[in-house]
């Protein structure tokens, strides 16, 4: 850790941090558009221009003589950043009114507005006229960008963002800049679509109104829009999210930055695959199968959402949890409970907390995901071609996602062909094979509760967390499927 | 040295009977700065190029010799030479004399700067529209790979080089050095943000030197004839500047504009644009006077008649409020012609070649051109005197609000323009007239 002075703010730093950063840490925002932490530093917008200097070991602070780009500068023991000063906002409004000149103004109709970077920016460091007395540049909108982005060419800010995830991330290289100066646009070779599986992502990090989600497009303003963090349900691996819901209905899901998950991004299944939840047939209200009391038994609606028959929560928890105890008393090491991959951690910890704490000699075990056909592992192509590996290997999504994280820098171990997944997902698994299983459930649990991967915790020599009862094959040890590993979980908590 | 009596250096082969073929080359004593270079240590090269002074020739004058002794010393793996040869310039063109006209003392010259940085490989990056220079060059090329002065163990001293010409694709931004590598590599020509600088990692992430061709061209001389003589040319340090690392040796300057001769003409280094204009172009055409001269390509921005007595040498144009030397290529422009339309050419060149990557100089060059296209309409305001001479400081300030250079150059102009000729632009607005000089063609 390093000691920086933002506006005469003083804050430990991490010396990989660049001013940005820095400043964050002491509740300073520098503006910026082009710089993500995800994705390179091309330091061209301009926007986070800031005076920065050093402390000599004297005691005295020498400034320099530049502006420099926060996104690209490095920090170090006394690096002292000034945001305030009257250069620094003289060049922020420049920047800002030079943005701005060829940009349309219509906020009015753009999906961005309320959650727009251009906006937020230009009330805070920007001025209210522009001085363009000429005719501003216009383009054609390209809805033929993605199956699901469209561009609105005019109000983009060339931060270039989405061209360097298509190349630093997704692998896939669909966006470009074509043509030069002010003049410039993203596009898209002709037939060549930005249809990648994450593609998504581009109108998260677009900082402007340019690149739009055509499946959101005109249905919600934002600042009508609630926020609640969630989980994607779609697969084992989980990815932190946000639910932007009104008047209980869900209009998008958006990726919650989370380290320990999936980082910044989500796949686009994930991402639009939420529209089951406003399905008609959806079971949204308890249910007893075999009610105690025979009065109301014998007249049920079939229909799920039948309000009327539904039976109140009290009673199918209070039911349900003695039925669950006298089965335990029944036969204790009989009682397996099936723990879903595509639960939380959460989730499963508690639950295998509460079956644990009823009686020890109950089993948990692990439930495989099944899934027709092969799995479909995002990039395609790109950076390394990890589909090559992950296509001999089950468990896709989980090379996918250490793919990202490696990019990300999040790990330093890659994927390579000898180890394809090194250990989030050990190859020797018995997995039925017409029975693809994504074993996110486990790995998320291992991470969590902070064990060293690369450690063995005993119970297996060569992986953690599985213990050695779980090896072989299903079809001659059926019963022992998976038993192991939930239960090391457990035993490692201390809860069994 | 009195500029009467001298001799041309690099120029010195030009206009001979086959200058471009290795026999006359070798005849009149080409490669012997090889051979001999060959037999000494390459660090001797390098201290050899260092003691003569020797400053780029591109354009921004940075020390040839200190240059190479940046690349890291014990590196594994390629080292690269990058030629600069994307002469793109308005006025500028000397590189392209030399290369048509002598292209074995350039490449005389690639081969020893190879030689003493220790790159196995020279990238030579052309600008597309110099065709001549390209089948000259390669001509050379493949003569010198016949005669073992290229290729493996050259003149049987063990050293191995390999030259690869590499044409662009028109680009202004190409000539940045960054930029080239970019292009080279096969990317758009987007400057890259330093450090790294291109000594650490340059093309294909490897150690890489660029250099200009004039450099170049200077290099066999150097070897031939020692630091000393290279040093009787030109103007000394400095010695109340210690920061000033000297003006010394020949340089070409290109003279183009409103004179009677317009031509590529070589000097030593410090000669007035006066004397330039009057004694080696032939005077202002037509009787007229100069009003403005742009020292060293347009991106130096305007010097005043009252200016012209001014050395052109690294820190002579500074001294006025231009931008530096530059290339050295001379632009007249008579007292007849409106520095509206002046300056109105050169915003729209930059406008043009602007690569986009950072925000004021996208927008700033292209607003600014907007501007000067509304005043020439006769429509203009007072008030876009200074919105001009903001925008001219938003683009490129010497506190470096862009990635590269070049935004400095598109600034340059703008702001001699208008601090110099401040009562043309006002009493042009007020007048209201509209310009009848048509724009010039673009450049690429």
């Amino acid at each position: 850790m390093v000691k920086v002075k933002v506006n005469d703010i003083e804050v430990d730093a991490d010396p990989k941090d660049n001013c940005i950063l820095a400043a964050r840490k002491a509740g300073i925002e520098i503006p910026h558009y082009c710089w993500h932490e995800s994705l390179s530093v091309v330091a061209s917008c301009r926007m986070c221009l800031v005076e920065v200097g050093e402390t000599k070991p004297d005691g005295t602070v020498a400034m320099g003589p530049k502006l420099v780009p926060g996104c690209q500068t490095p920090i170090k023991e006394g690096t002292i950043i000034r945001t305030d000063s009257s250069k620094v906002k003289t060049s922020q409004q420049m920047t800002l009114e030079l943005l701005l000149l060829n940009h349309p103004l219509d906020c009015s109709i753009c999906d961005q507005a309320g959650e727009c970077y251009l906006q937020d920016y230009t009330y805070k460091y920007g001025k209210a006229h522009s001085r363009l007395d000429e005719p501003k540049i216009q383009r054609e909108d390209k809805y033929h960008i993605g199956e699901q982005i469209a561009l609105f060419t005019d109000r983009c800010v060339m931060c270039t963002r989405c061209v360097r995830f298509t190349r630093e991330i997704s692998g896939t290289a669909e966006l470009q800049v074509v043509a030069r100066g002010s003049h410039e646009e993203i596009d898209v070779f002709p037939e060549t679509p930005c249809n990648n599986k994450l593609a998504g992502n581009v109108v998260d990090l677009c900082p402007v109104g340019a690149l739009c989600s055509k499946d959101f497009l005109y249905k919600k303003r934002v600042w009508w829009l609630k926020h609640a963090d969630s989980v994607c349900t779609g697969c084992s691996t989980g990815c932190s999210v946000q639910v932007d819901q009104n008047d209980n209905k869900v209009y998008r899901l958006r990726p919650r930055e989370n380290p320990q998950a999936q980082g910044h991004f989500m796949c686009d299944e994930g991402r639009f695959g939420f529209k089951y939840i406003h399905d008609e047939r959806r079971i949204k209200y308890p249910r007893l199968k075999n009610p105690p009391s025979s009065a109301n038994a014998t007249v049920r609606s079939t229909a799920p959402s039948d309000l009327s028959f539904a039976d109140p929560w009290p009673t199918v928890l209070a039911e349900a949890r003695k039925r669950i105890h006298s089965a335990i008393q029944n036969d204790p090491s009989g009682f397996v409970v099936v723990l879903s991959p595509f639960m939380t951690v959460e989730e499963a910890y508690l639950l295998a907390s509460y079956i644990k704490g009823i009686d020890a000699r109950t089993k948990l075990t692990l439930g495989p995901v099944p899934v027709v056909g092969s799995d479909d592992p995002a990039p395609l192509r790109g950076l390394g071609h990890p589909c090559r590996i992950a296509r001999k290997i089950l468990g896709q999504r989980l090379v996918r996602r250490r793919w990202i994280q490696h990019w990300l820098g999040q790990r330093e171990d890659r994927p390579s062909r000898r180890n394809p997944v090194a250990v989030d997902r050990p190859r020797h698994l018995p997995i039925p094979t017409e029975r693809t299983g994504r074993c996110g459930l486990r790995c998320r649990i291992v991470r969590r509760a902070g064990w060293n991967l690369r450690q063995p915790c005993g119970a297996s020599p060569k992986h953690p967390c599985i213990d050695s009862s779980s090896r072989g094959s299903p079809s001659r040890r059926p019963d022992s499927y998976g038993t192991g590993r939930a239960c090391g979980l457990v035993q490692r908590h201390g809860v069994a | 040295m009195n500029p009467t009596e001298f001799k041309p250096v690099l120029l010195g082969r030009v206009g001979k009977p086959d200058s471009q073929s290795l026999a006359t080359y070798r005849a009149d004593g080409g490669y012997e700065a090889l051979a001999k270079s060959l037999k000494m240590a390459n660090t001797e090269v390098i201290d050899l190029v260092k003691n003569s002074g020797l400053r780029g020739r591109g354009g921004a004058g940075f020390p040839t010799g200190l240059k190479w002794t940046f690349l890291p010393k014990d590196v594994q793996g390629p080292i690269y030479l990058c030629i600069n040869g994307d002469e793109s310039e308005p006025g500028t063109f000397n590189n392209r004399v030399l290369i048509e006209e002598d292209p074995h003392q350039v490449l005389e010259g690639i081969v020893i700067s190879s030689f003493a940085t220790r790159a196995t490989t020279a990238y030579f990056y052309l600008r597309y529209e110099y065709g001549r220079c390209y089948r000259a060059l390669q001509k050379a090329v493949d003569e010198m790979y016949a005669n073992n002065l290229l290729g493996k163990n050259i003149l049987g001293s063990g050293y191995d080089l390999d030259i690869y010409l590499h044409r662009g694709a028109c680009a202004y931004i190409c000539g940045e050095e960054t930029g080239l590598i970019e292009s080279l590599e096969g990317k758009r020509a987007w400057p890259r943000i330093k450090p790294p600088f291109p000594a650490i990692e340059g093309a294909f992430r490897r150690p890489t030197v660029v250099n200009n061709v004039e450099t170049m061209a200077c290099i066999p001389h150097i070897i031939n004839h020692g630091a000393e003589w290279f040093q009787s040319m030109g103007v000394p340090k400095d010695p109340n500047n210690p920061r000033d690392a000297g003006s010394y040796g020949p340089k070409l300057y290109c003279i183009s504009g409103h004179v009677n001769k317009p031509g590529l003409v070589e000097l030593p280094m410090g000669i007035s644009a006066r004397d330039l204009i009057d004694q080696h172009a032939g005077g202002v055409w037509k009787g007229r006077k100069a009003k403005a001269v742009i020292p060293g390509g347009l991106s130096m921005g305007f010097m005043t008649n009252a200016e012209l007595d001014t050395p052109l040498d690294f820190n002579g144009p500074g001294r006025v409020g231009c931008l530096g030397l530059g290339t050295a290529a001379v632009v007249v422009i008579d007292d007849q012609t409106s520095m509206v339309d002046v300056l109105y050419n050169a915003c729209r060149f930059f406008a043009h070649e602007s690569c986009g990557q950072c925000t004021p100089c996208r927008e700033g060059t292209a607003w600014s051109t907007k501007i000067l296209e509304r005043i020439r309409e006769g429509k203009g305001k007072l008030s876009d005197i200074d919105l001009l001479m903001e925008i001219a400081n938003s683009i490129g300030t010497i506190p470096g609000t862009t990635i590269c250079g070049l935004a400095d150059g598109a600034a340059w102009p703008i702001k001699t323009a208008i601090n110099k000729f401040r009562g043309e632009f006002e009493e042009y607005i007020k007048s209201g007239r509209r310009s009848e000089s048509l724009a010039l063609a673009g450049a690429h």
